[in-house]
């Protein structure tokens, strides 16, 4: 795998610097580094690392709220770093869908798998969530021609084969989307009622 | 406005896995409030039976109490873009009814939308846009704002320099994603301020659109790691931050502010509304610039909109008119900023614009002439006691908005102004104090 870039936070200069050292050992680039939940945040947007590695524990807005957003908008994984693993920070955990949760102090030989397999599930995670969604916008899109097919056989006394060639040909013809010509139809309907 | 149903509706957040619901409403002094309730209770709050203590609406809690009932308008639901979709949360705008179903009198989103039908019932329907400028600012390692900008950037600058980019950029994304239309969004002239352009919509749902706004824009620059402030005027020697309104009035298919045969192509009535406008410029002011800061931007320099007046170019004058003729031709009212009520601000524009149409008022000649050169007369009020005051004696517009929300409004300000003179200030220290 190509190098992969990382940014770490931690508020802990010495475990940072152990980890840094581990993590440029392995291989990996170091993008950026943080002591807290804001600047974190900032240098993950603006960096775009591979993966996250942050404390749990920060000042201010702590890790796992950090790890929540970076999950929420698809940034990348995030490996967690945690002082205890006592309920509530697991439960947090779990809301923001960490990667991996790594106790402290962290030996290389947690390190290394953790990331690597963050890494590979992420891609595979990412991957599928695109389908379902195409998928998703395929079957509605799909849902409002059907209703729009029906408007158009209904008010202009056609077969279904004839409703769906009408919106096929609006489509081509004004270069919008079957789904599109749909929308319109339904809505027009709407005014009649 | 789209209409869906309660059955639609209860479908779609089912088949989008929504959680929660948070029903959002405004209070009389502009600030959006919400109670988050479960997806199961949707259905019992679709029927409005979600009720809550009235002071919450009002602005201020004293031992008077009555609940109200939230009604939410089902054309408002959106599912928030930025929560996950394993858990979805959505909101619903209400109105305020009391245990009767009848309108709270202190429900400003209902008065807007009394002020609407009362201009319709006179054939006029109004379109609103608006530009709404925010400074966004760095938090500092606790999570609190500062007042260190996120950028040194200036007027419409490209990143690198414009930092704020990437979340300007979020925020536009995640309001398309809600349904807004954002036509612009660019670096303002000070660092670190932003403005956005949602283009021009009917009343209710630029009101409704405005509130939402705000919102999202903090919520989206939080998650940046940053904060987005709508105070009027953060800093002394930047500029302050507006909320331009663009305005129009139609009749059916037709933009009454446009006559070709008149002078500079504007009909009588858009002089009319014009003239309406400035007949209660001052008391308008009161709630378009509600905060006691407000009346730091309105201070002299060349950009501040303090002249109770028009003008083509003139910057100084909180009534503009662009060069755009046809149906494009407006009027941008461009003294309100963004601590405003958007509900009573729109409705108290509508309601005196209207008045100046429907008496035919002739408005003044347009002012030319710098800040600098205004008599005192033709400036807007220079604090927020005077503005109050003004207010008060407006009959006209008391009418428009209900004196019972006149007056939580002018007891919430009133307070608050003596609040702010019961303080000193650092200001007077520096200047006082060493001397005397």
């Amino acid at each position: 795998m190509a190098e992969s870039r990382i940014v770490l936070v931690d508020a802990d200069p010495i475990l940072r610097k152990n980890i840094k050292t581990m993590l440029t050992k392995l291989g990996y680039s170091i993008v950026g580094e943080a002591v807290d939940g804001v600047s974190a945040l900032k240098l993950v947007r603006s960096r775009q690392p591979d993966l996250l590695v942050i404390g749990a524990e920060l000042p201010g807005m702590d890790g796992l709220e950090v790890a929540a957003i970076v999950h929420e908008d698809k940034i990348a994984p995030v490996v967690v770093l945690a002082g205890s693993h006592s309920q509530v920070l697991l439960e947090k955990a779990k809301v923001a869908r960490v990667a991996a949760f790594l106790m402290k102090p962290v030996e290389e030989a947690d390190l290394l798998p953790a990331i690597e397999i963050s890494l590979s599930n992420y891609q595979e995670i990412v991957s599928l969530e695109n389908k379902i969604k195409e998928m998703q916008e395929a079957l509605t899109a799909r849902k409002i021609v059907e209703q729009a097919k029906g408007i158009l056989m209904e008010t202009l006394n056609i077969g279904e084969n004839e409703a769906f060639k009408r919106i096929q040909k609006q489509s081509m013809n004004s270069r919008v989307t079957m789904r599109q010509v749909a929308e319109a139809i339904i809505l027009t309907q709407n005014f009649r009622k | 406005m789209s209409y869906i149903s309660e059955d639609d509706l209860l479908e779609r957040a089912r088949e989008d896995n929504v959680q929660f619901i948070r029903l959002q409403f405004t209070d009389v002094l502009g600030v959006f409030k919400n109670i988050a309730i479960t997806k199961d209770e949707l259905p019992r709050a679709l029927k409005g039976e979600i009720f809550f203590d009235s002071s919450v609406i009002e602005g201020s809690v004293d031992n008077r109490i009555e609940d109200i009932y939230l009604k939410p308008d089902p054309s408002t639901f959106v599912i928030f873009p930025w929560r996950p979709r394993e858990g979805a949360v959505a909101r619903m705008i209400c109105d305020a009814v009391t245990s009767h179903g009848d309108p709270h009198p202190a429900c400003s989103r209902q008065i807007l939308g009394k002020n609407l039908r009362m201009a319709e019932s006179s054939g006029y329907v109004p379109r609103f846009g608006a530009g709404i400028d925010f400074y966004l600012l760095q938090l500092n390692d606790q999570g609190k704002p500062t007042l260190v900008t996120h950028d040194e950037a200036g007027y419409c600058d490209l990143s690198p320099a414009d930092l704020g980019e990437n979340a300007r950029r979020d925020m536009v994304i995640t309001l398309q994603d809600m349904g807004f239309d954002v036509s612009a969004s660019y670096h303002e002239i000070s660092p670190g301020q932003n403005q956005i352009f949602l283009k021009e919509d009917d009343a209710l749902h630029m009101a409704d659109n405005i509130a939402t706004f705000k919102f999202v824009v903090r919520t989206i620059a939080q998650r940046h790691g940053l904060h987005a402030s709508f105070m009027p005027k953060p800093f002394s020697f930047f500029n302050g931050s507006g909320m331009h309104l663009n305005l129009s009035l139609w009749n059916g298919q037709q933009n009454i502010f446009v006559d070709p045969e008149e002078p500079f192509g504007l009909s009588k009535n858009a002089g009319s509304f014009i003239a309406g406008l400035i007949r209660h410029a001052d008391a308008i002011t009161a709630i378009t610039n509600p905060l006691v800061n407000s009346y730091k931007r309105l201070v002299s320099n060349e950009l501040a909109p303090a002249i109770k007046g028009w003008s083509f170019q003139n910057r100084n004058t909180m009534i503009r008119i662009p060069d755009q003729r046809d149906n494009d031709a407006q009027v941008i009212m461009r003294s309100p900023d963004p601590a405003a009520n958007p509900y009573l601000t729109i409705s108290a524009c509508l309601a005196a614009g209207l008045e100046g149409v429907l008496k035919e008022i002739t408005p003044p000649q347009a002012v030319e002439e710098g800040l600098e050169m205004a008599p005192v007369l033709q400036k807007l009020p220079g604090n927020l006691s005077d503005s109050l005051t003004m207010f008060e004696n407006d009959g006209y517009l008391h009418n428009a908005l209900g004196s019972y929300l006149c007056d939580c409004y002018l007891n919430c300000k009133r307070k608050e102004w003596n609040r702010y003179q019961a303080q000193v200030h650092q200001w007077e220290l520096d200047e006082y104090l060493a001397c005397y």
